[in-house]
């Protein structure tokens, strides 16, 4: 019963990366709210598993845990601009 | 309280997409994908559906945003164009027609449905205890060596088109304990996921995507350069699941008689060693697809 | 025993979530590129650990306790080193394009 508010709370603070994604006004702005929304869906993963007593659900956090690391680095890896 | 859940997530997912195309910003509309990619492998899970959700995650969040902004950087800024108005009109009436369309296939659609029963009646002999796994590898194994052409017509295709390199930027010393630590996790979960594909959910879609990401992370952090001998090793490789499978249907036809029926007690092996080879070579087709080709000189 | 560490669980995974709303509300209104990549690395590193505590608390179960470990590690990773390069992009050259 708490877990499933805990879940729509982690779910409330992925979609709040929303904002920041729509206005930010730098490149970077962005990729903090992509980041954001990566770990926001990593934690509803988990307090979903830990909801429905589904352990499959953290093999599925692990997995979207590792893409958001890889995404993020192709984030700041192909700028635009050239050092 | 679920059903909160279940509804801020469509909400969330119907804007995020929204967001993505409403945005002038390049970036903005490549970072909205990504976010309306994960929203979308989350709605998956909810739906009980975690192999389709992990592969969406991997392939769609993951490896198609390193794809898009591998060409980003090369389009010069995009320009606002407003359409004329009849032209708006018409694309509403499309989009309204469409949704009303799915809606009411979705409202009549009979209630139970048929698969499940059918294929836990003859799950025993498929040699995997996974469900999808049994569907992809062995009933419909069809189905999955025709996907695989696909993949392999798509590199034929980044091998016409030859498109430059990507180059990343130089990114400093902390790229060394990153990838020391996240390239050996994605080599593990890759072999854990193509294990325990056959029982859990997981598999040779899942497994080739992790992996073609570890792979990523070396190219963009500087460790693997692309070099042609490199982007060679890596074709043959790719060809090698699409060959391999092949050549393992016709020898069940030659065995069995039958195109794809794996000869009776032994349909694990055959199921693994072509899951092996398919996640080696998925990882190394989307490598490919992400670094290009080397470029022949005209002659 | 199994009361003591539901409730723990449960604690620690309600101050997790906190740390998560708290860091969202910073990304949202925080002045400065540099302030939100600080609110958001909070979420990385403090958040998703407490979140896993309690839900290894909560599960009971030895051979979820590699996985969520797994998870942690990998996203503070993550935050760390893509936290780093985002700043210093954003420092020696004004902006990421």
């Amino acid at each position: 019963m708490i877990l499933n508010f805990l879940a729509f709370c982690t779910l409330v603070a992925t979609l709040a990366a929303l904002p920041r994604l729509i206005l930010g006004p730098t490149a970077a702005d962005r990729i903090i709210a992509a980041q954001l929304a990566g770990t926001g869906t990593v934690a509803t993963l988990i307090v979903l598993g830990t909801a429905d007593n589904a352990p499959a659900l953290f093999d599925a956090a692990l997995v979207f845990a590792t893409l958001a690391a890889v995404s993020g680095l192709a984030f700041v890896a192909l700028q635009r601009t050239r050092l | 309280m679920s059903l909160a859940f279940d509804v801020l997530l469509a909400f969330g997912v119907v804007f995020t997409a929204a967001a993505a195309l409403g945005t002038h910003d390049r970036v903005a509309s490549i970072a909205g994908f990504v976010v309306t990619g994960l929203l979308v492998a989350l709605s998956l899970v909810r739906l009980g559906a975690p192999d389709v959700a992990l592969a969406e995650a991997a392939i769609g969040a993951g490896l198609t945003g390193a794809l898009l902004l591998r060409s980003a950087w090369r389009l010069k800024p995009a320009e606002s164009r407003v359409s004329p108005p009849i032209d708006r009109i018409i694309v509403a009436l499309i989009a309204v027609c469409l949704s009303g369309a799915l809606a009411w296939a979705v409202y009549t659609a009979p209630g139970a449905a048929l698969y499940p029963a059918l294929v836990s009646e003859r799950l025993a002999e498929s040699g995997v205890t996974n469900p999808v796994t049994a569907v992809l590898l062995n009933f419909r194994a069809w189905d999955t060596l025709l996907e695989i052409a696909v993949l392999f017509v798509a590199l034929i295709l980044v091998r016409i088109v030859a498109p430059a390199h990507p180059q990343p930027v130089v990114l400093g010393e902390l790229m060394l304990p990153f990838a020391r630590i996240v390239v050996p996790m994605c080599a593990f979960l890759a072999g854990h996921l193509l294990w325990q594909g056959a029982s859990v959910p997981g598999g040779a879609f899942q497994a080739g995507a992790i992996l073609a990401g570890g792979s990523l992370v070396l190219m963009l952090g500087g460790f693997a350069v692309p070099t042609p001998r490199l982007l060679s090793w890596g074709m043959m490789v790719a060809l090698l699941g699409l060959a391999v499978f092949a050549v393992a249907a016709l020898s069940t036809e030659a065995l069995t008689g039958t195109l794809l029926l794996y000869p009776d007690g032994a349909a694990k092996i055959w199921i693994l060693m072509i899951e092996a080879l398919l996640t080696l070579s998925i990882a190394a087709m989307l490598c490919l697809l992400f670094c290009g080709m080397p470029r022949r000189p005209l002659k | 025993m199994t009361t003591v560490l539901h409730a723990l669980g449960l604690t620690l995974t309600t101050f997790g979530v906190s740390f998560l709303l708290i860091a969202a509300l910073g990304v949202w209104r925080l002045p400065d590129v540099l302030s939100r990549l600080h609110a958001l690395t909070k979420a990385d590193s403090a958040g998703l650990a407490l979140i896993a505590l309690g839900a290894a608390c909560l599960t009971g179960r030895l051979n979820t306790l590699l996985t969520l470990g797994l998870c942690v590690v990998l996203v503070a990773l993550s935050g760390v080193t893509i936290g780093h390069l985002i700043a210093r992009a954003h420092l020696s050259e004004g902006d990421l394009e």
